[in-house]
């Protein structure tokens, strides 16, 4: 009977479809072990962006397709996607018959992606990671090098950041409006269940968004859409976990129209791949749908990812030298155990509800409402009063003793510094015992020592529509409009005590002799704090942010193009909680709103010589609001907008030829993109750099603005099937990344400010950056890969790698004219020339280096009748073990030409650049069992 | 047309690569304002008493017109500078010493300064006068020859004792030739009494 039933069901639904008219295109998927259809296969008609989905029997179709030659994908998550050339003639239905899909068990290599987590260079708590962007498995060879082989050597295509990609979640863009990042731990551990993925590469249009420069991810949680089945798999690695539990079901579409998916997931390591590193992460996620006719379907997905992980220090070579690469200087033995005193926690769990309208057979609309809300919270030592705990801290090192001057005289210590080396080597991590000794020791009782988090907890709602529509044959709009509004509340949370009894709620850092007070808020001076208690600082920021798109798209049969255009309206605003001590006047309360409106066009066309042959250009300009991150000067004391502040205006090209024959595909790009009048922000203390003189160290917020980036470059993928079981695959990214102008240097000096000067901004004019290089990813990367797949469900491959340009973070404020010349004279320091300088000033380039990775796997059928199968997949990354640097950064400490030659007297220097280092070898192997 | 399309892309990805890249030490500098001259005469050797070393650096001319002592180098609380007074002078005798530069070339550089520290002690009459020149040609002749352009220093007078002085910031943009000379002129005399002590220390032409 309910064979039966199904079966009717079937039939209607073919019947409902072949009712309109002629379909111009259809066919029949089918998997090659088990011979059963397959549902929920994409069927795309390739330089459109027209696709179908299979149903229960495996059938799709195409209503209508631009008459002529045309390329037709079928693909599906885990197995390998068949391209086919069909001819569409007007009035006729072009059938493909059946297309066998085969198992893709290479696909198990995605869940194997490296996950890099972020350098913390900022001391803001900016949540989300600059991960490389979108390194995402697509189907492209290149992308494919840059995400498997090149993503661990934090590689970037086309050296942007992520904030210029589009990352969405059924159509939900889920960058950060904070720092216009994606926070990738909000779904992590959801392999599974976040599968479905479509990306678009530079500028090419996406159908649910204007976009980035850099590209869009599309992940699609409608329910509907996975293949009905469950899937299991454990995994053990060492990077930065150790374990992996994952489990999945999806249902499919039942006959009363209902669908749901699962899944769910553990990571978790004691300690990861550096020292006191631990990790611990849980993930759930579940979406179900309602089929209600043809024409409506709701979709609700739930996403709830929660992770805990201790973080590592970047290290000075001196430190390096003398702990090795691994040492973390963050972590301290407490009763046996190691506890990280920098941990980083989110929480931000998602709902969504999506709504799918069929509004015409040509035309759908959907629209989703999304809510997300929860925390980040990036804990740190706190201290008054009392030695910084940092092991690493300069006077602990040899090189404080080493540098040693006097009146400007270099006199070495010598014995100073072999028992600075000594005690360092003994004491070299967080001393938690003495830290609760000292808190008991105070006269008053209070914790000298505390350990706190900053903390963020983000609100949001978005909701948007988006409307895709065939207005012809030759001629489809997509257009959407999003909402979005966040609250952002911001504060330093007390976590722990440290065995004292209270903390005291001051800045003993700041300066009193303008008459300023410690409070850090006056509303509530000389107050004490607990456990659980906000201190320090305290605001919220809102922003809401409205945008729109359209976007037309042509298909003919030699030439496609798209004309896209977007408009945004951006507002941010303030709220102090606090009305803090050196800002009374402008800290409480509510800040100016500030309004950005921005557009941006886009253009592109593919010109199809041959099916076989195309040439492929876009070109975008764009203008971006800042970000919310760099819109407040020092938002966590006061309400001052940045100075200058104004939008980025971004350009971008790119043109390609490629080529697609049924055993050699290949595509060559070269790329420009220019971003200007872009600022940067960050926070750190500073030496000589204040108006007076001397050696006053203050905690500063240094503001570029003004900033043009350049990155040009070509990009090359290429794949060739020797015979039916070999593969050969290569690939390269060569690129020049650039600072291109001389942009403005501020600082706000809390230590300057005054009740009459609540707006301590000191310019600094130019800070000489032209030509220097984006620091942080390798500017050039190779790879050469060989694979091996053979009929009976095995495969190996290799590749190798080769990386090179990369280059060091460099330090604004050392670049300004503050560098070289001495206010009080008005002329250089002794011996700064400009021979000199430039030799003290040059970036530092990491050493090339070579990556060697191998990869294999294995699955069987167990069952033929429910297509079960178990398999592993294992790698090997780095299989030589090769160290190499992925970034670092200049101190700006030593911010004058004699104060970092005194820095480098004795060739240790105790404020030299601080590093970050790749993975040595690691592996991965992971079981699954699909049933 | 596809060999059209092919050449154009071509074409145009190397013009735009071969036209933007830069090499990697065409980075810009921030800018350095070094010293055109700077003596402190840190590397002279000094005298005391009545042993007096004269002064002799590379390139610099110390000439007396019209006896025989010269500048010479002192060294007080590890400091060395330049001196002159003709307290010491053989009795009767008049003293016009001269101090003067090597050739600076200013002629691509602009709005250059000059400055210098003066120290007097036991005041007995102004004796210090400072001058550019832009055709003197190194030998002791060559003074009476050269035309002379005098500065406006600030110098310390009477009740000013034993403290260097600031010249203040001296305006030199206006000499713009490769043969630019700053002189120092000590006029005194044993005879007539007057001879103070003039110490000449930090001598630095700049650009601003």
């Amino acid at each position: 009977m309910k064979k039966l039933v199904i079966c009717t069901l079937f039939v209607m639904q073919v019947v409902f479809a072949w009712a309109q008219q002629n379909p111009a295109l259809k066919g029949k998927v089918v998997d090659s072990k088990s011979q059963k259809p397959l549902q929920n296969v994409v069927a795309t008609i390739q330089s459109t962006n027209q696709s179908a989905l299979t149903n229960f029997e495996g059938v799709f179709v195409f209503p209508v397709v631009a008459e002529g030659n045309q390329a037709v994908q079928i693909s599906s998550p885990g197995y390998t996607s068949q391209t086919f050339a069909i001819e569409i003639k007007k009035g006729e239905t072009t059938d493909l018959g059946i297309v066998v899909l085969e198992e893709d068990i290479t696909s198990e290599q995605q869940l194997a992606l490296v996950t890099i987590t972020e350098n913390d260079l900022g001391d803001d708590n900016s949540g989300s990671e600059s991960t490389s962007g979108l390194l995402q498995a697509s189907r492209d060879v290149y992308q494919q090098a840059a995400a498997f082989n090149w993503g661990q050597a934090r590689f970037r295509i086309r050296g942007l950041d992520n904030e210029y990609g589009t990352t969405m979640i059924n159509g939900i863009v889920m960058n950060k409006l904070y720092d216009g990042r994606p926070q990738w731990s909000n779904w992590g551990g959801l392999n599974d269940a976040t599968r479905n993925q479509e990306f678009t590469m530079g500028s090419a249009p996406s159908d649910y968004t204007f976009g980035g420069i850099l590209g869009t991810q599309a992940i699609n949680t409608r329910a509907s859409h996975y293949r009905p089945g469950n899937r299991v798999s454990f995994s053990g690695t060492n990077t930065n976990y150790s374990w992996r539990v994952m489990g999945t079901h999806a249902s499919g579409m039942n006959t009363n129209g209902w669908a749901f998916v699962v899944s769910a997931s553990r990571r978790w390591a004691e300690e990861g791949y550096f020292e006191g590193t631990d990790y611990a992460a849980n993930s759930i996620f579940a979406s179900v749908e309602k089929k209600f006719n043809d024409k409506h379907s709701l979709n609700f997905t739930s996403i709830y990812a929660q992770n805990s992980r201790g973080k590592s220090s970047p290290n000075t070579k001196e430190v390096t030298d003398l702990k090795g690469i691994e040492y973390n200087s963050y972590w301290g033995w407490q009763d046996g155990k190691k506890r990280n005193s920098r941990d980083k926690d989110i929480e931000e769990p998602i709902m969504m509800l999506s709504h799918y309208w069929k509004l015409t057979p040509k035309t759908t609309l959907n629209t989703n409402v999304a809510f997300q809300t929860g925390s980040i919270g990036n804990s740190r030592l706190d201290y008054q009063q009392a030695n910084n705990p940092d092991p690493t801290y300069y006077r602990n090192l040899p090189s404080y003793y080493l540098n040693y001057h006097n009146n400007g005289v270099w006199t070495p210590d010598y014995a100073g510094a072999t028992d600075a080396e000594n005690y360092f080597l003994s004491h070299s991590q967080i001393d938690w015992a003495a830290m609760y000794a000292a808190n008991q020791a105070t006269a008053a009782g209070n914790s000298a020592y505390v350990l706190y988090e900053d903390r963020t907890d983000d609100t949001q709602i978005t909701a948007n529509s988006i409307l895709t529509s065939e207005l012809s044959d030759n001629i489809s709009l997509n257009a959407g409009a999003t909402f979005r509004k966040l609250k952002s509340h911001n504060y330093q949370n007390l976590l722990d005590l440290l065995g004292g009894n209270y903390f005291i709620d001051k800045d003993f850092f700041a300066n009193t002799d303008n008459g300023q007070s410690q409070d850090a808020d006056l509303n509530n001076p000389d107050r004490l704090v607990g456990e659980g208690d906000t201190y320090g600082y305290n605001y919220n920021l809102f922003a809401t942010v409205f945008d729109g798109f359209a976007q037309f798209k042509f298909n003919y049969r030699k030439f496609d193009f798209y004309l896209s255009q977007s408009f945004s309206r951006t507002e941010y605003k303030r709220e102090g909680l606090y009305r803090n001590g050196i800002y009374a006047n402008n800290s409480f309360g509510d800040s100016d709103n500030i309004i950005f409106e921005n557009f941006g066009f886009k253009g592109g066309l593919t010109y199809k010589l041959t099916g076989n042959h195309l040439f492929n250009f876009n070109g975008a300009y764009l203008t971006k609001a800042p970000t919310l991150r760099n819109t407040f000067a020092n938002a966590r004391l006061n309400n001052n907008i940045t100075p200058d502040l104004d939008s980025e205006r971004i350009f971008s090209a790119d043109a390609s030829y490629i080529i697609r024959t049924p055993k050699f595909k290949g595509r060559l790009t070269g790329f420009i993109s220019k971003i200007q009048n872009t600022s940067e922000l960050s926070f750190y203390y500073a030496e000589s750099i204040g108006e007076d003189s001397g050696d006053a160290d203050s905690f500063v917020s240094e503001i570029v603005t003004g900033m043009d980036k350049q990155n040009i470059g070509a990009e090359l993928g290429l794949e060739y099937q020797i015979t039916s079981t070999i593969k050969a695959s290569a690939a390269a990214s060569y690129g020049q990344y650039i600072y291109s102008n001389n942009p403005n240097l501020k600082l706000n000096d809390d230590a300057q400010a005054s009740a009459t000067n609540q707006y301590p901004v000191v310019d600094f004019g130019k800070t000489y950056l032209k030509n220097y290089r984006q620091p942080g990813m390798p500017q050039q990367a190779y790879s050469f890969g060989l694979e091996y797949r053979d009929p009976h469900y095995w495969w190996i491959g290799a590749n190798v790698n080769y990386l090179a340009d990369s280059f060091l973070d460099v330090s604004n404020v050392l670049r300004t004219d503050n560098f070289a010349i001495d206010s009080n004279s008005g002329v250089s320091y002794p011996g700064a020339t400009e021979e000199s300088v430039r030799a003290m000033l040059k970036q530092e380039k990491f050493d090339d280096f070579t990556i060697v990775n191998l990869t294999g796997g294995k699955s069987w059928m167990i069952d033929p009748k429910t297509r079960s199968t178990v398999g592993f997949f294992a790698s090997v990354n780095n299989v030589f073990d090769f160290r190499y640097k992925t970034g670092g950064f200049e101190q700006s400490r030593k911010a004058t030409f004699p104060d970092m030659q005194q820095d480098m007297a004795s060739g240790t220097r105790g404020f030299g650049p601080k590093y970050f280092y790749g993975y040595g070898r690691t592996f991965f192997l992971n079981f699954y069992v699909n049933f | 047309m596809k060999n059209i399309f092919k050449s154009v892309f071509m074409l145009a990805a190397t013009a735009g690569l071969l036209t933007s890249c830069v090499n990697e030490d065409d980075f810009d500098i921030p800018p350095v304002k070094e010293l055109i001259l700077a003596e402190g005469f840190e590397t002279t050797t000094t005298g005391s008493g009545s042993n007096e070393v004269p002064i002799a650096l590379e390139g610099w001319t110390n000439y007396n017109r019209t006896a025989t002592r010269k500048w010479h180098s002192r060294i007080f609380s590890d400091n060395k500078y330049a001196e002159f007074s003709s307290f010491y002078s053989d009795a009767g005798t008049n003293d016009e010493v001269w101090l003067i530069s090597p050739a600076m070339d200013l002629s691509s550089t602009a709005n250059e300064l000059f400055s210098f520290e003066t120290k007097i002690r036991f005041w007995a009459g102004a004796c210090l006068t400072v001058f550019v020149s832009e055709d003197f040609d190194g030998t002791p002749d060559g003074i009476a020859t050269a035309t002379w352009t005098e500065l406006n220093p600030t110098l310390p007078g009477s009740g000013q004792e034993d403290v260097f002085v600031n010249s203040g910031d001296l305006d030199l943009s206006s000499f713009n030739s490769s043969n630019v000379r700053v002189a120092f002129k000590y006029t005194g005399s044993k005879q007539t009494g007057v001879t103070t002590t003039y110490q000449l220390d930090n001598i630095k032409v700049f650009e601003n």
